[in-house]
């Protein structure tokens, strides 16, 4: 065995790349060498996981949480609009390996206690930034905290006036009574 | 080719500079046409991001990814490239640029009547005779042959009509326009100024200068203009009128005096020259959408196409008697462009303040006027200068991203916005004008209309990496003066074209044989043909340019309206 064989995970499969020896090498018939259909990636399977964890990520409280506001359909419509082939296969991918670490415990994440959710989430989440799935938790917590944030319900959380009227530079915090509703981009 | 209406004058291009001719002929008594290549802006009709909240978008005011790589590379690079403001760019992929090997350029363009005033960032600075004597000061570009006295009677002039919010300083490197309210400082802009003023007493820290109405005027109330409402969505259009573009002020005056024909989606190729009368015609057009071929004519045209579309005309218009391009006599005709250099300053926290917030979206910022060699020296260690905007912030939400943490605690911790304010200095330098910084017309390469693409030669050289030096470390030390901690230097690599502060390509200047205009924007070589955008710059200062091409548009108009009635140029 040469200590230049190939690197194969399943990650650079469904890439459709392989590392060999510091080249990268395109694959040309991605489905078939990753054993998987061609069917384009889905988030079906982990729908229950990102709506147990987004709502963790953004619970509601006395005001709306990420369920409340959303949260879920806007990351479907980021995957299914915005990213292209390739990325929606690492984003299911990263999902499987999140779903393992968080299910290290043996039990499925989302029929964890909420308790037991934040624990195994907290781990993660102050895990080394390698780990399997911690890549996909930082894009997940991400693209909560921004669709929830920017969410109509959001508008019971945070202050916010559509059409001010007004400047001032110097007003007390304790009068607008919390953080503004910025728009996020 | 049937030559339908005669027109006074052709104004081509309605931005910030067309958008001002048009508006002065008209109201002159002229019958103008304005040609603009883009697509048709209505006032508040066409404004289709305005009033969308973020969960109003699908993806809440994002573009999305695929259609950036695909249509928009460039125009994306824009800090007010959104899904709400991406009708107002053009499309990348149908309207390419060629740049020189090597080298970078980002051409930013808007694509509608209107042009880029819909989505500029409306700072409004004078310029005053520090920067129009600066070549002949220390003998790079050639001399202005104009100086402040010959433009402050218009800068009063367009800025009564545009109207600008800001304070009187009485500096003379940054002369006092006639202004409106300022836009209030926040609290912790209020302690820097007070603190880096007494540092470095040479420095200045001032509200920024920009151009919303404060407190309208009649004339500005009477066109359907009101007063920022702090909303700070400007780029998408405003429907109260509070920022100055053409669409909301200057197109609707000159439409109200029943002399202007606006048609959009009208490309200029090329300005048709008579030898034997040695003046201009008129232009051929090419629809945009029908690919049919026109031509117009007029007594006089105005060239107010931007910098750069200014210079691809009249690079493509040769004949024989202008085999390199319209009135190039001087052969200067694409040479000495310049962008500001920016991407470069500091930032900080600053402690204090933790009571205070703001209230309302100010759609503005400080400015520290330029400081250095305000003599115009030559043995300083860089030529010329730089000026900072700047501003203070509290973060909300969005200092949650890439970070740690989740739950409860986090909606909690971001109820409240972030412990400290953060303060920040951003740089914009003058670049040099040089001969090599250039455009020229692709040998080859056509855009889908079949004119030449331009192709693009510019780069930073010695005299600006000096000074970006000097502009990162003095903004540092000021954010030092002001008490700040965890302070940061950012820097990055200027994409020339990037500020959208273009400039040259036409230049003005006395001696015929090494300018293209002379002192009121008229080309040297034909008496009837005006340029009157950036294209005429023979320096271009540090600051914001907009406010200074409509004062010399304005200033143009006038010289071409008086030189037409007493018939030199007909």
């Amino acid at each position: 065995m040469s200590h230049n064989s190939p690197s194969i995970d399943r990650r650079s499969i469904l890439r459709g790349s392989l590392t060999v020896a510091g080249a990268v090498i395109v694959l040309p018939a991605l489905g078939s060498l990753a054993g998987c259909s061609s069917a384009p990636a889905s988030l079906d399977p982990h729908k229950q996981m990102i709506a147990s964890i987004v709502e963790r990520i953004m619970p509601a409280t006395d005001t709306p949480g990420a369920i409340d506001a959303g949260v879920p359909d806007y990351i479907a419509n980021v995957f299914a609009d915005f990213f292209t082939a390739e990325q929606q296969n690492e984003f299911v991918v990263g999902l499987d390996d999140l779903a393992s670490s968080l299910s290290a415990s043996g039990s499925d994440f989302a029929s964890m206690s909420a308790e037991e959710q934040d624990r195994a989430l907290t781990a993660v989440d102050q895990g080394d930034y390698g780990a399997a799935g911690r890549a996909q938790w930082q894009q997940l917590r991400d693209l909560t905290i921004f669709g929830f944030y920017t969410s109509e319900e959001a508008t019971q959380e945070l202050a916010f006036e559509e059409i001010p009227g007004r400047y001032d530079g110097c007003a007390s915090l304790s009068e607008v009574g919390s953080a503004w509703l910025n728009r996020g981009v | 080719m049937a030559l339908n209406e005669d027109f006074d004058v052709i104004v081509v291009g309605s931005g910030m500079s067309g958008g001002y001719a048009a508006k002065e002929f008209c109201e002159k008594g002229m019958k103008t046409l304005v040609l603009e290549r883009g697509k048709m802006t209505e006032h508040s009709v066409d404004y289709v991001g305005e009033n969308q909240n973020p969960w109003d978008m699908k993806h809440r005011d994002r573009v999305d990814p695929k259609l950036i790589d695909a249509e928009y590379p460039v125009q994306s690079t824009c800090y007010a490239f959104r899904e709400s403001t991406r009708g107002f760019f053009i499309n990348d992929k149908e309207n390419p640029y060629s740049v020189e090997d090597g080298k970078t350029f980002a051409w930013l363009r808007g694509d509608q009547v209107g042009g880029k005033s819909l989505m500029w960032a409306r700072q409004s600075y004078r310029w005053s005779d520090l920067d129009f004597g600066a070549n002949k000061a220390d003998g790079y570009g050639t001399d202005w042959p104009i100086r402040y006295a010959d433009v402050a009677p218009w800068y009063d002039y367009v800025e009564k009509f545009i109207g600008i919010s800001g304070s009187a300083e009485g500096l003379p490197q940054l002369p006092d326009s006639v202004f409106q309210p300022p836009m209030a400082m926040t609290c912790v802009e209020e302690d820097a100024k007070a603190k880096i003023e007494a540092a470095f007493p040479e420095r200045n820290l001032i509200h920024g200068r920009a151009a919303h109405l404060t407190k309208p005027t009649n004339e500005q109330s009477s066109l359907g203009r009101g007063s920022c409402q702090y909303r700070n969505q400007c780029e998408r259009g405003c429907s109260f009128g509070a920022y100055f573009s053409s669409v909301s002020a200057t197109l609707p005056a000159a439409k109200n005096t029943g002399n202007m024909t606006l048609m959009s989606d009208m490309l200029v190729e090329r300005i048709l020259y008579d030898v034997e009368t040695g003046k201009a015609t008129g232009v051929r057009t090419i629809n945009r959408k029908t690919k049919e071929s026109k031509d117009f004519t007029a007594k006089v045209i105005f060239l107010c196409a931007s910098t750069l579309g200014t210079v691809q005309i009249m690079l493509n218009s040769t004949s024989e008697h202008f085999a390199n391009g319209f009135a190039n006599s001087s052969g200067t005709l694409g040479q000495y462009l310049m962008d500001h250099h920016t991407r470069i300053g500091a930032q900080g926290n600053y402690p204090g303040f933790e009571d205070k917030y703001f209230a309302g979206r100010r759609p503005n910022g400080i400015y520290i006027p330029r400081f250095s060699n305000l003599g115009n020296e030559t043995d300083a260690e860089f030529t010329r200068g730089y000026g900072y905007q700047g501003g203070s912030n509290r973060a909300s939400w969005t200092r949650a991203l890439g970070g740690k943490g989740f739950g409860e605690e986090l909606k909690k911790e971001l109820h409240q916005p972030a412990d400290n304010w953060t303060f920040r200095l951003q740089g914009f330098g003058e670049m040099l004008p040089r001969a090599e910084n250039r455009v020229t017309l692709h040998p080859t390469k056509m855009d889908n209309c079949g004119i030449p693409q331009i192709h693009v030669d510019v780069s930073l050289a010695d005299n600006e990496r000096k000074m970006r030096i000097a502009m990162k470390r003095d903004a540092v030390a000021m954010l030092e003066a002001a008490g700040c901690t965890d302070i940061q230097a950012f820097e990055e690599e200027p994409v020339p074209g990037h500020c959208i502060h273009e400039m040259g390509g036409a230049r003005m200047g006395i001696d015929p044989e090494t300018s293209v205009l002379n002192g009121f924007n008229q080309c040297h070589d034909v008496p009837n043909v005006f340029a009157t955008d950036g294209s005429a710059f023979a320096s271009e200062a540090c600051q914001n340019p907009s406010l200074t091409f409509m004062a010399l548009t304005a200033r143009a108009v006038d010289y071409a309206a008086a030189k037409m009635k007493e018939g030199n140029l007909v």
